[in-house]
């Protein structure tokens, strides 16, 4: 017999010797293309009289058509991977089966036309299957008048989609038949593969959230680009996305209804291609692996778990890893994610404890025989250094991820930003713009080095807080994105201590860049012809005080500002409390919003729909948005700017404003003390000393204030301000004494 | 021709099947293969399938490797000592199956076969007893046409009239097409039947591979009583004796020798009585294990 004639006998015999598994994929497949179609159009049909608009009627049963038979069919995916496990398993079983070896292996049929025949036999019985369904599908909607073009293209399309994931998930399964000599190995190994990556990713995603504490998640090189690279599923479902990304999901609720477009389905295949090329060669790279595991494998092999003694070694390693590494970080979890040996003792002994009891059960399951429990010592002590290698990886941080900064020389930019100090920034599109997104964006500091000696001196102090356990918040919570000269972006966030060098402060902080990004004028919808100044509005602890905003009025205040912020710098804020703060506000004009919609989203939505979308986006864009920009008592020229316009007000109250300040003493060990004072001159000697709440007091440390007094003003709303449009808000407002500086009638009152 | 050449088998590190095997299995013989429990005869006859791959050594089936060899397998049909077959398969099933992996598959002979068998075509064969499953894979090994017809076991699960029938069949198949049977089993009563050449295994190695004719010539069973007991004593440095018993005064010994040269011996000797009597193969068989310490002794219970 030739090895062609060979291929061919060996094909015909599987589909004779594979009946009920045809029978069977193609119930299953008859049941979701047909009877599916049938059963949903005809429940449309039946409710038909419930829709209005038979325009809309259409829409809804075309979108139910291209659900069964399109991209979004969940069902089909599972059937799918189930069918080519089944199929496989099928196809290679007799080789796990010693008799069956005898039968087939004795005859004259080369064992390369029986592994190939197998996956060929296995394709055309999915492919089959599959497409005769579909088209009896697709001639059931068709005489249900529930039928497109776009649609037909899409199921055609699914086709080959489901085809290129039929074959990855059979090479997987294929793949776990060569390497075991059980059926049910064999499954359990086909998940294993399936889902070993995914695993392995999500524990090391767990260990850095935990460990890597200087990880800023938006820009983190720890886990950037997230690929299940040796799933097909993952691959299936990327091509997917990709294609939501750019049209959005036409079956989610969210989204109107609209009929499928040729034009989305060129889209879909456009971008689907990389991860279905993607998928294909993980087809060909697990299937020649199977192959080369198949030409390896001993017939005599035949009902061992795993045959290959190397592979016994790996999987018994990797499952070891896998139950004894969450098993110690669940102990880690259990003591609090505490740092120190009496955490680290028990995580490794649980990690050890684990590890070696997986080898021991494997090497019961690898040799079916309970007596076994402790052979191959050395690989024992290897699955219980590995867990303990990695956590401690991870815990000692070996690669040094916390410490790491950029080297000057490899760096494009940079942007140095405190995460209390965000203002709602929007883009112009008018959507909230994310923190990191804005800075990176607006923010690039031209002394690299000082930001890198910043950020290199509070890793290492965010480190040593970290490993002593403290959190209580000592420092200014900061992030650095770094955007490398290739192009990639790092991120990190730390605590910059309070004891930092000031002159290394000011170099980043009193920088032009710096001021222009923390304190914009010209960010959407502030730009001009874009939208409109509504108001601005002057805020201290306890009032505030609004003006309608013109053009002219924020190009005065933008002067002033701007002169008052070139004394700015890190030693200045830290010195001084902020005594209020201006918030500009603005709001975009309903031609611009209705413009930047259309720009967005005219590459794929018919004009007739704007009208529909944009009117409901209207809603959703008349919304307001304001920057706040803080205002120190040597700020002149801001100060005369908000005298001009009555709207300054002082940091503390005036005293005939005041009914009364009581002051709370926290005593250690003992129940709180309480002063009360109403007398207009001892209000009058308090007011002098009290500094504002420290929530507004950009860079001061808290060593600032004394912790043990705070101070309650109680406002009676008399002369709190110049304008008609003063507005106490507070009526008991909290203050706080520096350090130290504890008035002599509170000390008095106290003693 | 089959030619086995130094083969060796290992299953694990220290379980060596085969362990440098030589042989050559002439066609047109029946080749028997004995051998103690373990000895390796169905590896022997799995690497000769080709469905075991040899560690080392060769086998050559008419000048040719036979594992992963279509060409050559086509030339071999294998009954195992478990025959296998689909599941719901019938008879007609396996025929129309081996047909079409053997083109010299002969349809009609195994429709006749099975009927002179009284196998029914149409039923499923997992309703057939044991022996009935060997039946009808010797019929299905048979109409195969294939030169080489190796049995593991066969002929234990058969009954004596089927037995006969089998080896009448094989008789003539070799006689006409020149087919060459090797044939594993324990029967050595059934061997001696029909067996030209006999190779006897034990512990992976072989001990003996002989025709069978020359096998009987070479190795002699003699009941004697002495005269003179010194006699006896002389007998172990003149004659290669294998194994000897005693009841009363009548001794009996398994002598390895041509006869004439054991009967001259005898008869220059004082004796009351001797007589050279034919040796069975099993008695050969027990002869041959127990030299190499195979002793059936060691299982009686004390």
């Amino acid at each position: 017999m030739t090895s062609k004639n060979s291929f061919f006998t060996s094909l015909g015999l599987q589909f004779r010797n594979r009946i009920w598994t045809i029978a069977l994929s193609g119930l299953l497949f008859f049941f979701n293309h047909v009877l599916a179609m049938y059963l949903s159009l005809s429940g449309l049909q039946s409710q038909s009289v419930g829709w209005s608009d038979p325009d809309s009627f259409q829409l809804n049963r075309l979108q139910t058509v291209s659900h069964i038979l399109g991209m979004d069919n969940v069902f089909t995916v599972f059937l799918t991977c189930c069918i080519a496990i089944m199929l496989s398993v099928q196809g290679y079983a007799w080789l796990d089966n010693k008799r069956e070896i005898d039968f087939f292996e004795s005859q004259p049929i080369s064992r390369k036309s029986r592994f190939f025949s197998v996956l060929f036999g296995s394709l055309i019985i999915f492919a089959l299957s599959y497409l005769l369904t579909a088209l009896l599908g697709v001639f059931c909607a068709f005489c249900m008048k529930a039928m497109s073009e776009a649609i037909l293209l899409e199921a055609l399309f699914q086709f080959f989609r489901y085809l290129i994931l039929f074959l990855g998930i059979f090479s997987i399964a294929t793949l776990a038949m060569m390497l075991c000599g059980n059926v049910i190995i064999a499954l359990l190994g086909t998940g294993v593969f399936l889902f070993w990556e995914t695993i392995m990713r999500m524990l090391m995603s767990l260990c850095e959230d935990m460990f890597y504490i200087t990880r800023y998640n938006y820009f983190s090189d720890a886990s950037d680009a997230i690929m299940i690279i040796s799933s097909p599923v993952f691959h299936y479902y990327d091509g997917l996305n990709r294609y939501y990304d750019i049209v959005g999901n036409i079956y989610n609720h969210y989204t109107p209804l609209r009929a499928l477009e040729i034009s989305d389905i060129m889209n879909y295949m456009r971008v689907a291609a990389i991860p279905d090329i993607r998928s294909f060669l993980l087809f060909l790279i697990v299937l020649i692996l199977a192959w080369i595991a198949y030409s390896r494998r001993k017939n005599e092999f035949a009902e061992k778990a795993i045959v290959f003694r190397p592979v016994q070694c790996l999987v018994k390693l990797g499952i070891a890893l896998m139950f004894a590494f969450p098993s110690g970080m669940l102990v880690f979890e259990i003591m609090g994610q505490r740092r120190g040996i009496s955490t680290d003792i028990p995580v490794f002994l649980m990690m050890i404890f684990v590890s070696t009891l997986v080898c021991c059960i494997m090497e019961i399951i690898y040799n079916f025989r309970f007596g076994s429990l402790f052979r191959h010592g050395r690989e024992i002590i290897l699955a219980a250094i590995l867990p303990v290698f990695l956590f401690s990886f991870y815990r000692f941080d070996f690669s040094g991820y916390n410490r790491y900064v950029p080297k000057p020389g490899t760096i494009e930019n940079v942007a140095l930003f405190l995460t209390d100090r965000y203002h709602a920034y929007v883009d112009d599109q008018g959507q909230s713009l994310p923190m990191q997104d804005y800075y990176l964006d607006s923010m690039k500091l031209k002394d690299i080095e000082a930001v890198g000696r910043i950020a290199a001196r509070s890793q290492l102090y965010t480190i040593e807080r970290n490993n002593k356990n403290d959190d209580q918040i000592a420092g200014y919570e900061a992030v650095a994105i770094y955007t490398l000269k290739n192009g990639k972006k790092i991120g990190r966030q730390f605590t910059i201590p309070e004891d930092i060098d000031p002159e290394l402060m000011d170099l980043v902080f009193s920088s032009d860049e710096y001021k222009k990004s923390q304190w914009p004028f010209s960010s959407y919808p502030f730009e001009e012809g874009h939208g409109t100044y509504t108001q601005l509005s002057y805020y201290t602890e306890y009032a505030r005080t609004i003006i309608d905003g013109e053009d002219e009025l924020l190009k005065a205040f933008r002067a002033a500002y701007e002169k008052d912020l070139h004394n700015y710098s890190f030693t200045y804020a830290r010195e001084r409390f902020a005594v209020g703060s201006v918030q500009i506000s603005g709001r975009p004009s309903a031609e611009d919003a209705l413009a930047k919609i259309k720009e967005a989203r005219a590459a794929y939505i018919e004009d007739d729909f704007y009208q529909e979308y944009t009117q409901k986006a209207m809603e959703y864009w008349d919304n307001e948005y304001s920057l706040t920009y803080e205002v120190y008592p040597e700020y002149e020229n801001t100060i005369a700017f908000l005298k001009e316009h009555k709207l300054w007000m002082e940091g503390v109250p005036k005293p005939e404003s005041i009914r009364q300040i009581k002051i709370i003493k926290d005593e250690y060990m003992a129940p709180d003390k309480e002063v009360v004072y109403d007398d207009p001159g001892e209000i009058k000697e308090l007011l002098s000393s009290l500094i504002p709440n420290l929530s507004d007091s950009y860079f001061h440390p808290r060593e600032a204030y004394d912790p043990y007094y705070t101070v309650y003003i109680m406002i009676n709303g008399n002369s709190i301000g110049e304008s008609e449009s003063t507005l106490l808000f507070d009526e008991n407002v909290r203050y706080y004494f520096p350090k130290e500086k504890i008035p002599e009638i509170v000390l008095r009152d106290f003693s | 021709m089959i030619e086995i050449n130094a083969l060796e088998k290992k299953f694990e590190e220290k379980l060596k099947a085969l362990d440098g095997i030589s042989l050559l299995i002439r066609e047109q013989q029946v080749f028997g293969l004995i051998g103690t429990n373990g000895a390796g005869k169905s590896t022997l006859l799995r690497i000769l399938c080709g469905i075991l791959k040899q560690d080392a050594g060769e086998v050559l089936v008419d000048g040719q490797t036979v594992y992963d060899n279509p060409k050559v397998k086509s030339l071999i049909f294998f009954i195992s000592d478990e025959p296998w077959f689909f599941r719901n398969a019938s008879p007609a099933t396996m025929k129309n199956y081996y047909s079409q992996i053997y083109p010299a598959f002969d349809k009609t002979r195994c429709e006749n076969l099975l009927r002179d068998f009284s196998l029914d075509m149409d039923r499923k064969i997992s309703t057939f007893s044991k022996g009935m499953k060997k039946q009808l894979a010797v019929i299905l090994g048979i109409s195969s046409g294939s030169k080489y017809l190796i049995c593991d076991e066969t002929f234990d699960g058969l009954d004596p009239v089927m037995r006969q029938g089998v080896k009448s069949i094989f008789a003539n198949d070799m006689l006409e097409r020149g087919m060459t049977p090797i044939i594993a089993s324990h029967n050595l009563r059934e061997l001696e039947d029909i067996c030209d050449h006999i190779g006897l295994l034990h512990q992976g190695g072989v001990l003996l591979n002989e025709d069978l004719d020359n096998m009987k010539l070479n190795i002699q069973k003699v009941q004697a009583v002495f005269s003179d007991e010194n006699d006896l004593e002389n007998l172990n440095s003149h004659l290669h004796v294998l194994k000897q018993q005693q009841t009363g005064r009548l001794r009996t010994f398994t002598i390895r020798g041509s006869r004439e040269e054991v009967e001259e011996y005898f008869r220059g000797i004082s004796t009351v009585y001797f007589e050279i009597l034919p040796l069975t193969l099993e008695e050969i068989f027990i002869s041959e294990t127990e030299v190499v310490g195979y002793d059936v002794k060691k299982f009686i219970l004390h």
